[in-house]
């Protein structure tokens, strides 16, 4: 009998792996969407308003009417990653208002919003936002609406939420994960890790925003793992340490793999120091993203060296002050306001608004900011030592 | 040529570390020799630093390279002299069992390490590029090179300003002064090299570490595992104190491990050595004071009672520890209560105040769990420390468990209540306090799956 089951269950698993080498095409290319209909139904489920003049359920969509801003939310489930939302409403008057979602984690009283415009016209009008750039968007969050304006007549038939399809939310996951960052000031207190991303459009972007509009790797990780422990306490009693072993030989391997990547990520930090300074002549050296400003700052000291105080003049603060207060010590850096006639160096970064005149003073939007001097270092466009005479 | 200093500058505070630990050990060496090198080491650094510190703020030396050579020389004169005189009564260090690797784990083993090699070259050259990160230019460096230059210790950078790092210990800072003494003049490269040293150590520390409890293969798992944890292997190649922290926790806190695993002769050399770590910590970062003292001394008083030790050798851990202890943390107290240096770490204990501050579970939550930071390790540990529970809690194992314990969930209020919940948000501190638990939890780890895992024959042994 039990063989007989056994046979059974082996030609059921035999169906269902053809069942679903057959639909695998169609699964994979299919795009991922949610429609949230208010045609033709009977009554109003999930949503909530607040302030709104009329609501009301009609055959065409939800018709409202606003005389104060109101707001119209939905409950929401979307459990697929989504990038595209389509709203299809007619709106006589047109008007403005706020698409909002409250995240996972916010407070019941707080959302994210961004402001959108409803074009006036009798007939559907859609509007589409495209939610892969917006780095807050979680299509995971709870709650989905819109505060409307005053005085906007509104009919909301359609909002339709469309992710990228399981093909590429799969490429662009395992493309994401080899996808290295570089060495950044966060990097001495957290690395990002292995991410994943589903269109090209999150993958291309990926570390040029921050945070990355992406999510962990970590979490399939811990998927697999979870499911590898609960197969592995399940044929424990019948097979033993095995069970144990094989769940260990998994945690392994998924390891190994993470300290590849991660790794490897190390590497190519060293990788790129030495291609873009260590290899370099000073003029053409780059570090990191700081660019020309290590190079900068190393060939200044030639200048500041022996000086009590230097004026330093730069397009930003952080981090160029604290760099050339290290690297010029014990020279200390003055800032221009503090600059006095008796500190003779100048060193200006990245600078185009400070300039010689035809006197050889320093000058800042036209105005003089020091005696005449010499041009000591001309490193590139607005970033130069200067010494008075 | 430049790096050849370093080696150099390393041999004396290594010759003294190693002194002071086989004087510590006496007539019942417990340290392998390598091991013992290789702690000497870390120990020495510190150790030969605070003295110069001592020597310095009592006004009889400076900064320079002769008194700081100085220092050294008769420290190892007098230890090494010591140690030369009594070698008689020393025995030889305990030798690891001999063991062959089979074929697959010799392939194995050239591959990690091969991995291992490139990861440490890659270190290398990221370390000793320009000053790149926050705290080298403001606090680690910074410090160590206004110590160079005014061959003395001085608590500002800029006279009249104050730039929130004078309250640091300054051991790291003196030994890049005493590289850079050496040197001639100050070599950001030669400087920022003795990060990666350490973290070699760390590296050994942890096989030794193991090699004392499992085979040498499991003893090689753990220097892989501790060898693939990302943000560890960053504070290896960049220039913070963090790593050598942890390296300084894991002999303090292990070796009070070891001390409640033996009895005897044994028991007291691991606490002799155990109580001079623990004491010199107050020196290396000012987390070590608040944060990781307190659980350590708690520990102590716990595992005396707990691991039967007897009356006699309860009194001498007690002497060995308050001396050791004392002797470092009062002229230091004295030293920051003089200057009215601050206490707490990046800001004064005294300016926090307790509230409620939303998102810092979830920010420690992510970058624990959903960052790259650490890998697999924080689960597989949470993981292995439930399922072996009863080894965790009634075997000298909970001491290093505790003090993990204690001190990861003993930041969290600190992050959740007080203003340094900007810290966690930002993740600017909370993953450095993990940095410094590292070493022990892989250990932890290594040892849990090994008692998961090993075949019955191959049983846990000290």
């Amino acid at each position: 009998m039990l063989l007989n089951l056994f046979h059974n269950m082996n030609r059921f698993s035999s169906y269902l792996l053809g069942l679903v080498i057959l639909m695998t095409p169609a699964l994979c290319h299919a795009e991922k969407v949610t429609v949230w209909d208010l045609q033709n139904q009977a009554t109003l489920e999930g949503w909530n308003t607040v302030n709104l003049t009329t609501v009301q359920l009609m055959p065409e969509g939800l018709s409202i009417t606003t005389s104060t801003a109101g707001q119209l939310v939905k409950k929401s489930k979307l459990r697929h990653s989504v990038d595209t939302i389509s709203t299809t409403y007619i709106s006589p008057t047109g008007g403005e208002g706020i698409f909002i979602w409250r995240a996972p984690g916010m407070k019941e009283e707080e959302v994210y919003q961004v402001p959108v415009t409803f074009k006036p016209g009798g007939t559907p009008q859609q509007l589409v936002l495209n939610m892969s750039n917006v780095p807050e968007w979680n299509s995971r969050s709870d709650r989905i609406g819109f505060v409307l304006n005053a005085n906007i007549e509104f009919l909301l038939q359609q909002m339709e939420f469309s992710g990228p399809s399981t093909m590429d939310s799969i490429v662009y996951s395992v493309k994401t994960f080899f996808t290295l960052d570089q060495a950044r000031a966060y990097s001495i207190n957290f690395l990002w890790g292995p991410l994943r991303t589903y269109t090209e459009r999150q993958y291309t972007g990926l570390f040029s925003q921050f945070p990355p509009v992406a999510d962990s790797w970590n979490t399939v990780f811990y998927y697999i793992l979870g499911i590898g422990l609960i197969i592995a306490l399940w044929r424990k009693r019948r097979i033993g340490r095995k069970a144990t072993v094989a769940f260990f030989i998994l945690f392994a391997i998924i390891w190994v793999l993470y300290d590849a990547r991660m790794g490897t990520e190390i590497v190519s930090y060293a990788h790129k120091d030495v291609k873009t300074w260590w290899s370099q002549p000073y003029k053409l050296k780059d570090y990191r993203d700081r660019g020309s400003f290590a190079a900068f700052s190393h060939l200044v000291t030639e200048y500041t060296e022996g000086e009590e105080n230097y004026v330093f003049v730069a397009s930003h603060g952080w981090p160029y002050w604290s760099t050339l207060l290290y690297t010029a010590y014990p020279s200390l850096p003055l800032r221009l306001e503090e600059a006095t006639d008796d500190v003779r160096t100048w060193v200006i970064y990245n600078r185009r608004d400070i300039s010689l005149d035809d006197q050889n003073r320093l000058t800042l939007d036209g105005e003089p900011i020091t005696p005449p001097g010499d041009m000591m270092l001309n490193f590139e466009p607005g970033s130069f030592v200067f010494q008075i005479r | 040529m430049t790096y050849l200093w370093l080696p150099l500058g390393l041999a004396l505070p290594t010759f003294i570390g190693w002194c002071v630990l086989r004087i510590l050990e006496g007539r019942t060496p417990v340290l392998f020799q390598a091991e013992r090198i290789v702690a000497g080491l870390c120990v020495g650094i510190i150790g030969t630093m605070f003295d110069t510190f001592i020597l310095h703020i009592v006004g009889i030396i400076d900064f320079s390279l002769i008194e700081m050579l100085c220092v050294q020389l008769l420290a190892s004169l007098f230890l090494g002299g010591y140690c030369y005189l009594k070698r008689d009564q020393f025995p030889k260090s305990p030798v690891a069992s001999r063991e062959k690797l089979l074929p697959w784990q010799k392939i194995l083993t050239v591959i990690i390490g091969l991995w291992i090699a490139a990861k440490l070259i890659a270190g290398f050259i990221f370390l000793i590029g320009p000053p790149y990160y926050d705290d080298v230019m403001n606090n680690w460096n910074m410090r160590g090179k206004a110590f160079f230059v005014q061959q003395e210790l001085i608590l500002q950078i800029e006279p009249g300003k104050d730039n929130g790092v004078a309250s640091y210990p300054q051991a790291v800072p003196m030994f890049k002064t005493w590289l850079a003494n050496l040197n001639g003049e100050w070599h950001e490269g030669l400087v920022n090299s003795v990060h990666i040293v350490w973290y070699m150590c760390a590296l050994g520390l942890v096989f030794f570490g193991l090699r004392r409890l499992v085979s040498l293969p499991w003893a090689m798992l753990g220097v892989y595992i501790l060898s693939s944890i990302p943000l560890y292997s960053m504070h290896g190649m960049i220039a913070y104190t963090d790593l050598y922290l942890s390296i300084l926790l894991f002999l303090s806190v292990s070796w009070l491990f070891f001390a409640a695993k033996n009895t005897g002769a044994e028991r007291m050399s691991f606490i002799r050595i155990a109580s001079i770590v623990t004491g010199l910590l107050v020196f290396s970062k000012n987390e070590a004071l608040l944060l990781h003292m307190p659980p350590i001394v708690l520990l102590v008083l716990v595992t005396m009672f707990l691991s039967s030790f007897t009356k006699s050798e309860k009194k001498q851990t007690l002497a060995w520890y308050t001396v050791l202890i004392s002797s470092c943390l009062i002229p230091w107290i004295a030293f920051k209560s003089y200057f009215d240096l601050a206490f707490g770490n990046a800001k004064s204990i005294s300016s926090f105040s307790i509230e409620w501050h939303e998102g810092v579970l979830s920010a420690i939550g992510f970058n624990t769990l959903f960052e790259g930071n650490w890998g697999l390790l924080p689960v597989l540990f949470v993981g292995l420390c439930i399922a072996q529970w009863k080894k965790v809690l009634l075997t000298p194992l909970s001491i290093l468990v505790g003090f993990v314990l204690i001190v990861w969930l003993g930041q969290l209020p600190i992050y959740m209540f007080t203003s340094l919940y900007i810290e966690a948000l930002n993740q600017t501190g909370y993953a450095r306090g993990l940095i410094h638990l590292v070493p022990l939890v892989v250990m932890v780890t290594t040892l849990l799956l090994h008692s998961i895992l090993h075949r019955k024959k191959e049983e846990l042994s000290v």
